[in-house]
């Protein structure tokens, strides 16, 4: 089913894809990514569009009786209205992102003012947007398909509404009140609990009916379907990506200007505290540039753990100073030391002051790394669903031929999970 | 007793991944080191988060493209050395905001207002989502008519109904039996 979408999702993104090109290219935006105004690539770029827009038109005209669902919606508690509203949120944050890309020039265009459109825009309208999906991510997969019934409802959400409720209760309790966090720790609660129940489902099932360990039985599991266990993962994946998202709620922001061997402390959101003594301030030419390095002894719960750097570099094409980070990489959170200011740079480089005052930010990013791990685990995911069945040699995903062509008893089949 | 066991394992699964916030929440403030507590050193104060709303609302006047907190430039970092001080003074972010557009200009806004023209950049991606979710309900309901006129009293009745939930009751009442 949703086979058109499938198809008008691909040529949309493929379609965007070649108009951000030609909204860099032409200049018509303002942006770091774009270049000087040119008409002229503006209307080659426009043009080529244009010919893409009508021959996809054109092919999914021709082909759209081979788009037509065999499935039809039923009932909105279901899990194909669970896609189809995943679908939607998708396309309405893109769309929020494309009016927020192009508004300058609409709203010169409509109303004489441009008005800009920056970051707290994007994260105002897209957050609900995103809430919203990582809600459906623990509903689509359990959910029924065709028509949900009040005891399917039951069974399969109570337990994971459960835990989000206390997850967000306990959080509550200990203090936190970002509504935006509480909401991201309960719906990832929610969402991870369907998954591991889902998990935990299978390899018991699994393990009783073919007498299996359960780590054993836990493998041939995922082997016996990759796609749906795969998929599973790359969901897991996912929530903890969105757990280092709302870590930014956290974040810890402290700046001081320090002489040498002077130190600065700030306390992270998980109890530990950073001293930051500052060392020394060197230069030395590169190529193209100068580059003024300022080095900063990093303590963390009073036990020394390394240097830091971070550097201003100057450069002499473009008369342009650029500012290197220091980042410092834990498990749960980032450490980000910024070299702000340094009182009288010139007096560094031509060597009449090696101990300037220097001005430093740090910041602590809690959760940032899980946004990593996350990605990780949605890769490795991503490689299960799609590594190829190892008994025959057919894809994990049969083509419609193959299905068609196999008796129903050679079909794969799982643990009997009754879903009502 | 199943149920109880998936439960618990539910439970400690969402509370694991948790936990590790209930030690500390944003606003807490960074404490100056005793030991090295220097002039220049100013400690995490109500004004710096006010200052630092205000700052990530404004585009850098000084940096294409870039936002002012994260803008390289010595003017960008006097200009957020100057809403530093209008926050300590007690001014509020929006103040700030508007006090900084009307020294640069309105093209420096990052977020658009609410009134006038600006309220359009916020009412169309909510209005685009409302009007997929009323499309989607609207073929919802033309299928289900369509179903239903085209096979004549296809749809069941309500004694069938009650009949079918209580058989799917007692298959999952079988199911569920050890």
């Amino acid at each position: 089913m949703l086979k058109m979408w499938n198809v008008l999702l691909v040529m949309g993104t493929f379609l965007l894809s070649i108009f951000a090109t030609f909204l860099t290219r032409s200049g018509l935006i303002e942006s770091v990514h774009s270049f000087a105004q040119n008409l002229t690539i503006a209307w080659i770029f426009l043009s080529f569009l244009g010919f893409l827009v009508l021959v996809t038109a054109a092919l999914v005209w021709w082909r759209r009786d081979a788009f037509a669902s065999e499935n039809k919606l039923e009932s909105f508690l279901s899990r194909e209205a669970a896609f189809l509203l995943n679908n939607l949120l998708f396309v309405a944050a893109m769309f929020a992102i494309f009016w927020g890309t192009m508004f300058p020039l609409i709203s010169e265009g409509f109303f004489g003012q441009k008005i800009n459109v920056g970051p707290p825009f994007y994260n105002r309208v897209n957050i609900p947007i995103g809430l919203l999906l990582l809600a459906l991510l623990g509903v689509g997969p359990i959910i029924a398909w065709r028509k949900a019934t009040p005891r399917n409802l039951k069974r399969n959400f109570v337990a994971p509404l459960g835990v989000g409720l206390a997850t967000a209760a306990v959080l509550f309790a200990t203090g936190v009140r970002h509504p935006y966090a509480l909401l991201t720790f309960a719906l990832g609660a929610f969402t991870m609990t369907t998954i591991v129940v889902e998990l935990w489902k299978g390899t018991r099932a699994r393990a009783s009916i073919e007498g299996e360990r359960l780590p054993v039985a836990f493998v041939h599991l995922v082997q016996r379907n990759r796609r749906r266990y795969g998929g599973y993962i790359v969901h897991a994946g996912l929530v903890i990506c969105f757990a280092g998202f709302a870590g930014k709620a956290f974040n810890v922001e402290k700046q001081a200007a320090l002489q040498p061997g002077q130190r600065l402390e700030v306390r992270s959101p998980f109890g530990h505290t950073y001293g930051l003594t500052y060392q020394a301030m060197s230069w030395y030419p590169a190529t193209n540039m100068v580059k003024i390095i300022a080095s900063v002894e990093v303590e963390k719960d009073g036990r020394r753990v390394g240097m830091m750097t971070t550097e201003k570099r100057a450069y002499k094409q473009r008369e342009e100073v650029v500012t290197e980070v220091g980042i410092r990489r834990a498990w749960n959170e980032d450490l980000y030391l910024i070299l702000a200011g340094i009182d009288d740079a010139d007096a560094v480089v031509q060597g009449r002051n090696p101990r300037p005052v220097a001005t430093f930010r740090v910041l602590v990013n809690p959760l940032v790394p899980w946004i990593w791990l996350g990605g990780l685990i949605m890769a490795v995911g991503t490689l299960i669903a799609l590594w190829p069945a190892a008994e025959t040699g057919r894809p994990a995903v049969p083509t419609p031929r193959q299905r068609a062509g196999e008796p129903a008893r050679e079909r794969e089949r799982e643990p009997v999970m009754v879903e009502a | 007793m199943r149920g109880v066991k998936t439960l618990w394992l539910a439970v400690a699964t969402a509370l694991s991944l948790a936990s590790p916030l209930a030690a500390q929440e944003h606003g807490a403030p960074a404490e100056a080191s005793a030991a090295g507590a220097v002039p220049g050193q100013t400690p995490a104060r109500p004004s710096d988060g006010v200052a630092a709303e205000a700052i990530g609302q404004i585009r850098s006047p000084y940096c294409p493209g870039l936002m002012l907190e994260v803008c390289p430039s010595p003017q960008a970092e006097l200009l957020r050395d100057s809403i530093r001080m209008m926050a300590a003074e007690g001014r509020k972010s929006k103040e700030i905001v508007e006090a900084v557009i009307a020294a640069h200009g309105e093209q420096w806004r990052a977020v658009p207002k609410r009134s006038g023209a600006g309220a359009w950049a916020w009412l169309m991606p909510p209005a685009v989502l409302l009007l997929g979710l009323g499309l989607v309900a609207t073929r919802l309901r033309s299928m289900r008519a369509a179903r239903a006129a085209l096979v004549p009293g296809a749809g069941i009745s309500d004694d069938e109904r009650a009949a079918l939930d209580a058989a799917l009751r007692d298959y999952e009442r079988q199911e569920a039996a050890p």
